[in-house]
């Protein structure tokens, strides 16, 4: 049996858990820096544009925080499902090097890059942000990000063909695995194609993929592959149906990458290309429910743990949030409910139900169960601190999601009596104000969390070290 | 597997494709026809689209015919139990209790 120094690379989980947490940090500071400007208050004006804080927004979320937090919990979830360790420790930081300079690179070029800044409008093809929406990213960072999303296929690859000659592959290792393969083909589709080669409704279905593949195809995978390790791992006994696990990974696998053009829905793509999206985008909702059932019914008899297990919370309250908003989703798909709420903030409402509602929870939730075990621990540094950061993040994440989601209707319908736009954005204006206030809330409960994980590292360490005095 | 039950599966399994792949078959030829036959912008989004999905989806059915055939789905609830017994052998090993 191999001993834990071998089987998990602990250093390499918290190196990207560090970076990711601070990036959420970024994250958070750059939303509601942005929700500001909604309100009129330009705090970093004229050096930021709102434009700029968007792109850096959403792209530091995905590249930065997700991308880092969910390859540490690789780290840690992979060799304990496949009973081997990952490919190579000193490769793994070479991994993590490169990814830290791919995500600094990026925010640096999304601040001061391209356009009437540094570099001007001739290069800002290749060293600005490009305009094409989630694929900001500039052209220089893209290859090396490319690149890093290719080569770390083996480092977590290698351990899981290895398990797999041994036995049949547990669903968690399916998902990951699928992942890892779709990410890199998933984000060459958006990021050359539609940028390069295929201007007009082409390139826009060809982006509708890549948006929707890119949380398709490598977020809720990963999320999900996590999940099905975290989970049993914490209510200690096994997914209530591994078939219908299996059953949830093909029908993800088969249904998902058909609903990209659902971004696009009444645009100029040909319409039969957007009632296949639809067709697909209300199927997946069948696939999702399957997979929450089996969930829900692991926790049956367990419900005492979800008071007890802050990372428990995190889970459910997160897989919650998956299913209301894949659930809203099937709805705002149909045509004519998209006709009402396209690019309003209902859009966003669901963006951040899901990304962070669900996918950063479960992230949260992750770290707070990993990071006291990798001391010897137990529980993290305070429970109270676990607690107030929990509820206020929750409370804050829905009133966002609710408060986004009437503001999107309300929207919707203001365009479409076409009242002038400026009344609709002044409708707007109290509905901004609750998310600067939602916002708020988000920050100072990650602000707990995080004081909370670091100082639970802190003791650990100081535990570490007397335990290995007491044995000397 | 009763002779019964074998029987009732395969009509239903060739019941399901056919229910599901004469309409599906259908969509897909007409979608051909417009795709083909109209405007230029049109035209391509159909190329695109369609190529891209179908590569993706010949893979998944390849993966999934190997694992099949593999016999992955044979004893189909049996890796949930030893994901979670060799968990808590390593838990034990390294102190990482739940
Ligand atoms: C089965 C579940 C899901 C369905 C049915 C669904 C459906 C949709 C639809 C129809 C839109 C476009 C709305 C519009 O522009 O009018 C959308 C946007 C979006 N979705 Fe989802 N979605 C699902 C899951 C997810 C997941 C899992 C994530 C993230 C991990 C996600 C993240 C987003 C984001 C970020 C946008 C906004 C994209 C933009 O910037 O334009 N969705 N979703
Ligand atoms: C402090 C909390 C936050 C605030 C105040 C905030 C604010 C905002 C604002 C103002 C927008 C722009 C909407 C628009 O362009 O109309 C936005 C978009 C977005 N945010 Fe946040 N955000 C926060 C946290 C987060 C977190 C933690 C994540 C992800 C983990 C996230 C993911 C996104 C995404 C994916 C979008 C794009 C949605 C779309 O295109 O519809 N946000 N956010």
């Amino acid at each position: 049996m191999k001993q834990q120094q071998e089987l998990v690379y602990t250093d390499l989980v918290k190196a990207h858990m560090l970076m990711g947490l601070i990036e959420l940090l970024l994250v958070m500071t750059f939303g509601l820096t942005y929700s500001l400007t909604f309100l009129n208050i330009h705090i970093v004006d004229p050096y930021m544009s709102p434009v700029r804080l968007r792109f850096n927004h959403t792209n530091v979320a995905a590249y930065g925080f997700l991308a880092n937090c969910i390859t540490g919990a690789l780290y840690w979830a992979v060799p304990r499902m496949t009973g081997h360790p990952v490919w190579n420790r000193a490769y793994g930081w070479l991994l993590w090097a490169a990814l830290q300079v791919a995500g600094i690179g990026t925010v640096i070029s999304l601040l001061f890059f391209g356009g009437t800044m540094l570099g001007g409008p001739e290069l800002s093809r290749w060293i600005g942000p490009q305009s094409v929406e989630w694929s900001e990213t500039p052209f220089i960072m893209d290859v090396p990000i490319t690149l890093w999303l290719f080569v770390v296929i083996p480092q977590f690859l290698v351990p899981i063909i290895k398990a797999s000659k041994e036995k049949p592959l547990y669903t968690g290792l399916w998902y990951i695995t699928a992942g890892l393969v779709w990410t890199p083909l998933v984000y060459v589709l958006g990021n050359y194609p539609s940028v390069f080669f295929y201007p007009g409704a082409a390139g826009a279905a060809l982006n509708g993929s890549f948006i929707h593949d890119l949380v398709g195809l490598y977020v809720t995978p990963m999320g999900w592959g996590l999940m099905y390790y975290f989970v049993p791992r914490v209510l200690q006994k096994p997914i209530w149906s591994h078939g219908l696990g299996l059953l949830g990974f093909w029908g993800l696998a088969f249904f998902y990458p058909a609903q990209g053009v659902h971004h696009y829905l009444w645009s100029p793509i040909p319409m039969f290309a957007q009632y296949a999206a639809v067709f697909a985008t209300i199927a997946i909702e069948i696939v999702v429910t399957t997979v929450l059932v089996n969930f829900m019914m692991t926790l049956r008899g367990s419900y005492g743990a979800m008071k007890e297990d802050m990372a428990l919370r995190w889970f459910y309250v997160g897989m919650i949030d998956y299913w209301i908003t894949c659930f809203q989703c099937s709805i705002q798909v149909l045509l004519t409910t998209q006709k009402v709420i396209h690019f309003t903030d209902w859009v966003t409402g669901h963006a951040h139900l899901i990304m962070f509602g669900t996918f950063g929870f479960w992230l949260l939730g992750m770290y707070e169960h990993i990071v006291p075990r990798m001391y010897g621990l137990k529980y993290t540094y305070s429970r109270p601190l676990s607690e107030m950061a929990f509820w206020f993040m929750l409370i804050g994440t829905e009133v966002m999601f609710v408060d986004l989601g009437v503001a999107g209707i309300a929207e919707g319908f203001a365009w479409i009596a076409q009242v002038p736009f400026i009344d609709s954005v002044n409708l707007g204006k109290p509905f901004w104000w609750v998310r600067t206030a939602s916002g708020i809330f988000i920050f100072v409960g990650y602000i707990a969390y995080f004081y909370n994980i670091l100082k639970t590292m802190a003791v650990g360490r100081a535990y570490q070290a007397s335990t290995k005095v007491a044995t000397a | 597997m009763s002779k019964g039950r074998k029987i009732f599966l395969i009509t239903m399994v060739i019941a399901v494709v056919l229910m599901a792949g004469i309409p599906f078959s259908y969509r897909l030829i007409s979608w051909a026809i417009v795709g083909t036959s109209a405007s230029d912008d049109a035209h391509s989004v159909f190329i695109v689209i369609t190529t891209t999905y179908l590569f993706g989806m010949l893979t998944f059915a390849s993966f999934f015919m190997w694992a099949f055939l593999r016999g992955e789905f044979n004893n189909i609830e049996a890796s949930k139990f030893d994901m979670i017994d060799m968990d808590k052998k390593y838990d034990r090993i390294e102190h990482t209790e739940v």
